[in-house]
């Protein structure tokens, strides 16, 4: 879910990217800020009655699929709120920024919202990296700050030590999907040589931390962990052919959907047996997975923390109304900026217009398309329960058998 | 020489290196099989005249005449093509390529692969030691044989006119006298030179016209033997004084 | 040893990518000196141009073949706009306009197609044989076979034609090689449009190998190009090569037996040793297979 800047051999040749894109902005005339959506807002302060939020994320350069998703997710919120009348009468307007996945664009991005007295609040960003850069600049003033897709357990501490309380985390944490994963293997589907593929990055890494544990705990054992970089590592036959060497009889997935597609589909290359079980984390648990993945991607378990699946009644108005607004089914991302709007206007509407809006944010509990929208005392969402899907002809189906097991499982550890 | 008659002619030409003038209103005349030499200083403007026959300079006035056509407008290959072959200062053979492929590439304009090889063969009646090294890379072998190379590489394309950019420098006087009987019988089968010397009384001996150079403008012309016998030019170049170091500098 | 020799035939599989991708590059490079930072953003985007004719239903071989067009007018177009003017200027002029061109590129990828990675159709076999529990995929084939007809070809057309001939004879001595008549420019832009199309032969075998296209390729692509043509020698054919398949054995088995996390640390250690003990590459002095 949340991408961060990792080092590479090619960082210098990605920031160069970057800094050109930030020059092709600038000679654009919208110096890092684009008003994509809401053209109006931008001078919205003169426009009585417009609630306005900083909306922040990639929306370009190689991470932009996480922050446009989010931003589908929170115009379509955003439309829905205002289609019934907005919030007492007054209407949202969303204002865009681009941080490109950066913690320098990110620092940069929040100085420019937080100087910038007419926000109400602030929806972003995508990439725990980013988040931890912008979090004490948003500690200057205290504006409202829900983050939308930063999984990293070191916001956690950071919220925590600063006791920054105008901060709120929709989002699931690694330290949550890496347990799960590690339990669907041994407790339910009882494989106990476990091979870890896992990204290079503070995401794959949360993950595999999370899930070592519990795999000694519940009697499992690794027989082979390897690792990637993400997003440049495109040929995986090295680690795949230590895999398939090291007997073991369930891989799985730690990392992105457009790096384990790829693995997934140079497994038969590598020579591992098609007997050996896949379960990919949150981040693997996406349509576009199956695309990159092919016919390998059949039989793969996955377990997001959301999946469009989900049988709840707000879930199917949302993935109704998003498939059409956006032609396809939505992504974890998605949902969080959808649900990041949602919790902004119910702490309105819950308070009127008095009282500490962030206080207001913490205090929310309502259904979300995602499971319970709930925060704790450090303002991190409260664990829903996980959806197992397993990839059957090349769609990702919600298993409630192995759901309820997983469940279960998991209560009993 | 009346224009009509002329194989090149170079008229008022001008040419700049930024600021700085190499050639001020200049003109030459080449006529058909004929050898006109191009004598003068260090620096006086003689491998510019050449660059700019060649069009790799641009002209800042001026302008080129062969055969009666314009080409000061023409890409150097077009040149070449219409009958125009070099012999650059300091021979520049292709020095990681063969002494073959040298002479091919003499041909490269030509579309006619039998004429290459016919005129190849040529070429190796002509140098013997070419054909015996044909393999061979031409930068191993020594100044003369290289310079044969040049030679032989400008008769590939059987040009109408050769211009040869200082063709004795630094060789030695065997290989000096060499150099002027080939020029003698490159002109006996009608081919025209255009050559750059500094050995001013040997190429006064066996060319028809000759122009005398001095800081980028013509300062004496005519036929080689009248040149040969003119007071500045003997007091200046013939008189084994070097012509810059004599020759008071020009008045403007 | 099964798992070596699996290990030595990914390597070469995807070495032979890598090949193809340093060859184009590396032929402007020994033709003009210039460092075509460009190359691997023209491949990405000629690639892409592929993957949208696909897209558009036109038949598999149909796309190549304009995507093989679009590569080499896009190779000429960006010589002649960024490089031609700059040929006599210092070598750092031209660099830089090339980053430019590749920025450019990548900034237009990524607006018309998007950031997300995506999947290549392909007509190519993706079939598999297994010899002695060793997994040989008949996309790996396709790749060896494609890349040593190109190594056969290249070789051809630079030492026994009238072509490759003209190319030497510019790396040699540019000047005189006007002087005697070779039309530069034009052979200079057939050697952009040459490396571009060879450059779209490496794209469409890397895209359908690891059945991926993306914006980043390009940047990954001109450092690999660049690794692999520094490793086997810098402005060499035959070096390009041997840096190429030296580049992915190197990357399969440093992940293979050292760690999967150092892949590119290893790779660079390796570049930075090669380059201590053999500053003109494996190939640099070896061969005067520079075109
Ligand atoms: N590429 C150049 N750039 C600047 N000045 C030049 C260049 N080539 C020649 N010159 C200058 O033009 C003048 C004439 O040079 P050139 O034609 O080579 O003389 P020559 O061949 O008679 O020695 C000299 O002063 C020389 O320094
Ligand atoms: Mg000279």
């Amino acid at each position: 879910m949340q991408r961060s800047a990792f080092w590479s051999s090619q960082s210098a040749f990605r920031t160069l990217g970057r800094l050109s894109l930030v020059g092709l902005v600038a000679v654009g005339g919208t110096a890092g800020s684009a008003h994509a959506g809401n053209q109006s807002a931008a001078n919205g302060a003169q426009r009585a009655g417009t609630i306005e939020i900083a909306s922040f994320g990639a929306l370009t350069g190689p991470d932009a699929v996480y922050g446009v998703s989010s931003l589908n997710g929170q115009r379509l919120a955003v439309d829905e709120i205002n289609a019934s009348g907005g919030i007492d009468g007054r209407k949202l307007a969303l204002v865009q920024y681009d941080d490109l996945c950066e913690p320098t664009q990110a620092a940069i991005v929040a100085s420019k919202i937080i100087s910038n007295k007419s926000f109400t609040a602030a929806i972003g960003p995508v990439c725990s990296a980013d988040a931890l850069a912008a979090l004490p600049i948003f500690a200057r003033t205290g504006v409202p700050l829900i983050m939308a897709g930063d999984s990293a357990p070191q916001i956690t501490t950071m919220v925590k030590e600063h006791a920054y309380t105008f901060a709120t985390r929709l989002s699931p944490q690694d330290s949550q999907n890496g347990p799960e994963l590690a339990t669907l293997a041994i407790s339910v589907l009882h494989k106990t040589k476990i091979a870890i593929l896992y990204s290079e990055d503070d995401y794959g890494q949360g993950v595999l931390a999370a899930a070592k544990p519990v795999i000694s705990k519940l009697g499992g054992s690794v027989a082979a962990q390897e690792s990637y970089t993400p997003s440049t590592t495109k040929d995986f036959t090295p680690q795949l052919t230590k895999i398939a060497g090291s007997g073991a009889d369930v891989l799985l997935l730690l990392g992105y959907y457009s790096d384990t597609g790829i693995a997934v589909s140079q497994l038969a290359r590598a020579g591992v047996s098609p007997n050996v079980t896949l379960i990919g984390s949150d981040s693997t648990a996406q349509q576009p997975f199956v695309t990159l993945a092919g016919a390998a991607a059949n039989g793969v378990y996955l377990v997001p923390f959301y999946s469009p699946n989900n049988p709840s009644a707000v879930n199917r108005q949302f993935v109704t109304a998003y498939e059409k607004a956006y032609g396809s089914a939505p992504t974890g991302n998605a949902v969080m900026g959808y649900q990041a709007v949602y919790t902004l206007a119910n702490a309105m509407r819950a308070g009127g217009s008095s009282g500490d809006l962030a206080e207001r944010i913490r205090a929310i509990d309502f259904e979300g398309p995602a499971g319970t929208v709930d925060f704790d005392a450090n303002g991190d969402l409260k664990g829903n329960p996980a959806t197992v899907l397993r990839v059957s002809n090349g769609k990702l189906v919600a298993d409630q058998k192995l759901t309820i097991a997983l469940e279960k499982a998991l209560k009993s550890d | 020489m009346a224009s009509s008659d002329s194989l090149l002619e170079v008229r008022n030409i001008s040419v700049y290196y930024g600021s700085f003038r190499a050639l001020e209103d200049v003109s030459y005349t080449v006529g058909p099989g004929s050898v006109v030499c191009l004598l003068g200083g260090n620096a006086s403007g003689k491998s510019s005249s050449m660059k700019a026959i060649f069009g790799t300079v641009p002209l800042r006035t001026g302008s080129i005449r062969f055969e009666g056509q314009r080409i000061d407008g023409w890409t150097t290959a077009k040149r070449v093509a219409a009958g125009i072959a070099a012999v650059p200062e300091g021979r520049r053979v292709f020095a990681n390529l063969s002494v073959r492929e040298n002479l091919e590439l003499g041909a490269c304009t030509l579309r006619d692969g039998r004429a290459v090889r016919t005129y190849l063969d040529a070429v190796f009646d002509q140098f013997p030691q070419l054909r015996e090294r044909q393999g061979q890379m031409a930068g191993s072998m020594s100044g003369g044989e290289q310079q044969m190379l040049a030679f032989g590489r400008a008769l590939m394309s059987r040009p109408k006119l050769i211009c040869m950019d200082e063709p004795s420098m630094g060789m030695s006087p065997a290989l000096v006298s060499r150099n002027f009987k080939l020029i003698k019988s490159i002109r006996e089968r009608g081919t025209a030179v255009f050559v750059v010397e500094q050995n001013a009384r040997a190429a006064l001996k066996i060319a028809d016209y000759a122009y005398v150079l001095r800081t980028g403008s013509v300062m004496l012309r005519g036929p080689a033997e009248q040149v040969a016998t003119d007071p500045q030019m003997q007091a200046a170049y013939l008189g084994h004084t070097p012509l810059a170091a004599t020759v008071p500098p020009a008045a403007h | 040893m099964i798992t070596f020799v699996q290990q030595v035939i990914n390597g070469a599989a995807a070495g032979s990518v890598y090949a193809l991708l340093a060859v184009g590059y590396n032929m402007v490079y020994g033709l003009l000196g210039f460092i075509n930072f460009a190359h691997g953003d023209l491949y990405m985007f000629s690639t892409f141009i592929v993957l949208a004719m696909v897209t558009l239903h036109v038949p598999f071989w149909g796309a190549v073949a304009v995507g093989m067009v679009a590569a080499c007018f896009l190779g000429m177009s960006v010589e002649r706009i960024a490089y031609r003017p700059l040929r006599t200027a210092n070598r750092i002029a031209p660099t830089v306009s090339a980053v430019g061109v590749a920025l450019v590129l990548e900034n237009a990828a990524q607006v018309i197609w998007g950031p997300a990675t995506r999947p290549f159709p392909t007509p190519l076999p993706q079939g598999l044989f297994r010899v002695d529990g060793v997994v040989i995929t008949a996309m790996q084939i396709v790749i060896l076979l494609t890349a040593a007809a190109i190594a056969v070809a290249l070789r051809v057309g630079v030492y026994h034609t009238s072509w490759g001939r003209k190319l030497r004879a510019i790396r040699d001595d540019l000047p005189t090689a006007e002087l005697v008549g070779i039309s530069v420019n034009r052979l200079v832009s057939s050697v952009y449009a040459v490396g571009a199309a060879l450059g779209l032969i490496s794209g469409v075998l890397f895209a359908a190998y690891y059945n991926s296209v993306y914006v980043t390729m390009g940047l990954t692509g001109t450092l690999n190009a660049f690794t692999a043509a520094v490793l086997g020698g810098i402005g060499s054919i035959g070096g390009s090569f041997a840096g190429g398949l030296a580049l992915g054995l190197l990357q399969s088995l440093g992940a293979g037996y050292i760690s999967s996390g150092y892949q590119n640390t290893i790779t660079f250690v390796v570049l930075i040793v090669v380059l201590l003990l053999r500053p003109n590459g494996m190939f640099g002095k070896l061969t005067a297979a520079r075109a």
